[in-house]
């Protein structure tokens, strides 16, 4: 695949290769066309129709089954109230 | 029993040792696989017993699993890409708990990211990610999606096919924390809580009043105060595991990019919610749940409800929602 402009002629001929438009990450679209970039385009999931949009929809309807039933609860935490030993966050 | 972290031993320039809330609760913190580690043990006499056991731990998850070190095995399966490989059952394993993750969420935890993290500028440890950089020139290209890789259980024989780039990042923390925690509780005979970056295992012995662990938008130092929303709470098994758009940010262009990818879009995820916190059986299984919940959005909410897996979910307003039994203490 070839790196594309922010255009709507790119949008097309990713869905007409059967992939689907997905963002473009730009400085805006001023500075965008002036360095000509920029698109990100990634194929769905073979299940998935070949917009942004359907693949929105399938994969909602998807995720509204039963994903995740097998992972493991544990009992739900306490509250504490003495000094933490740790703390968790993203890091 | 004390209410003040005391740091009683430095034990080099980047590893502290410590005592905290008894008596009988020592840990020990420092940097290894580009997060922070911290270890804490029931048994002050076991601690550099189990440091030093953690420490081979991550060393060889490192060298295992690493996507930034040409020399890790990960990297070097490459050469042999669509060929069934005998790897490690370090390897395997991580391998093994990344297509769970995949496998449970409906591919939203997805390891074959590799290449799409790599594309939007995060293609070395994070510390030496530039914060700014230029807009990105992206190319069109597929998501992998990781039922192309095969895993064949009874002989550890991965197949990766060509082009594909594992990014295992979101799920063997995790899964290195439960693992380690685990197996010092069981050699050293005492309680454990393994930190890899804020996910947390705990296993063995539980100190009473149970393992207390402040949740919060960073991981940071627990005797210093949080930054933002925090709750206190307590866990006795499991594990428990954050995760968020708050940290491992840059820029390209005008735009802030993160580390969680949404594999539907190979971008990160514009998530309702900026950080995530589960309590599960596992860090793997918390971890799994909180990075799917940022990747879903709103419906994340229903969906942890539905499976019963005590949450904490931090809005990017900043309102904080808490579902399937978590203790309402927010400060």
């Amino acid at each position: 695949m070839s790196g594309s402009p922010t255009s709507g002629s790119a949008r097309r001929t990713a869905r007409d290769k059967g992939l689907a438009w997905v963002s473009a990450i730009t400085l805006g679209a001023g500075a965008a066309s002036a360095i000509g970039a920029v698109a990100i385009a990634a194929a769905l999931p073979s299940t998935s129709a070949s917009s942004g949009t359907a693949a929105s929809s399938v994969s909602t309807s998807s995720n509204e089954d039963d994903s995740g039933s097998t992972l493991a609860a544990a009992p739900a935490p306490a509250t504490s109230n003495i000094p933490p030993v740790a703390t968790t966050g993203a890091s | 029993m004390s209410t003040t972290s005391i740091r009683t031993t430095s034990t080099s320039a980047n590893s502290t040792l410590g005592q905290t809330m008894s008596e009988h609760l020592r840990w020990a913190e420092w940097n290894a696989i580009g997060t922070t580690i911290r270890l804490v043990v029931t048994d002050p006499t076991q601690l550099e017993s189990a440091r030093a056991m953690l420490t081979d731990d991550l060393a060889a998850l490192d060298l295992a699993c690493s996507r930034f070190r040409s020399d890790s095995e990960l990297m070097r399966l490459e050469v042999r890409a669509g060929q069934p490989t005998t790897v490690s059952a370090l390897l395997a394993g991580a391998v093994r708990a990344a297509l769970r993750g995949a496998q449970l969420t409906d591919g939203l935890v997805d390891p074959t990211v590799g290449r799409a993290m790599e594309t939007i500028g995060y293609d070395r440890d994070f510390a030496s990610v530039p914060a700014q950089g230029g807009a990105l020139r992206v190319t069109v290209s597929h998501i992998p999606q990781w039922r192309q890789i095969q895993l064949d259980d009874s002989a550890n024989l991965l197949t990766v096919p060509a082009g594909v780039r594992l990014d295992l990042g979101a799920t063997a923390k995790a899964w290195a924390a439960d693992r380690s925690a685990e197996g010092i509780a069981r050699v050293l005979d005492c309680g454990v809580l393994v930190s890899l970056g804020g996910d947390i295992a705990v296993a063995g012995e539980v100190p009473p009043g149970g393992w207390s662990i402040r949740v919060q938008d960073i991981t940071g130092d627990p005797s210093t105060p949080a930054q933002g929303p925090s709750d206190l709470i307590a866990i006795r098994e499991g594990g428990l595991a954050t995760s968020s758009t708050s940290a491992r940010r840059w820029h390209r262009g005008g735009d802030l990019l993160h580390h969680i990818l949404d594999p539907r879009t190979g971008r990160p995820a514009d998530s309702d919610w900026r950080t995530v916190s589960v309590a599960a059986g596992s860090a793997l299984d918390a971890n799994i749940a909180s990075t799917a919940a940022i990747i879903r959005g709103k419906s994340a909410t229903g969906w942890l409800a539905r499976l019963g897996l005590p949450a904490r979910l931090v809005a990017v307003n900043g309102a904080v929602t808490t579902l399937a039994g978590w203790p309402e203490v927010s400060s």
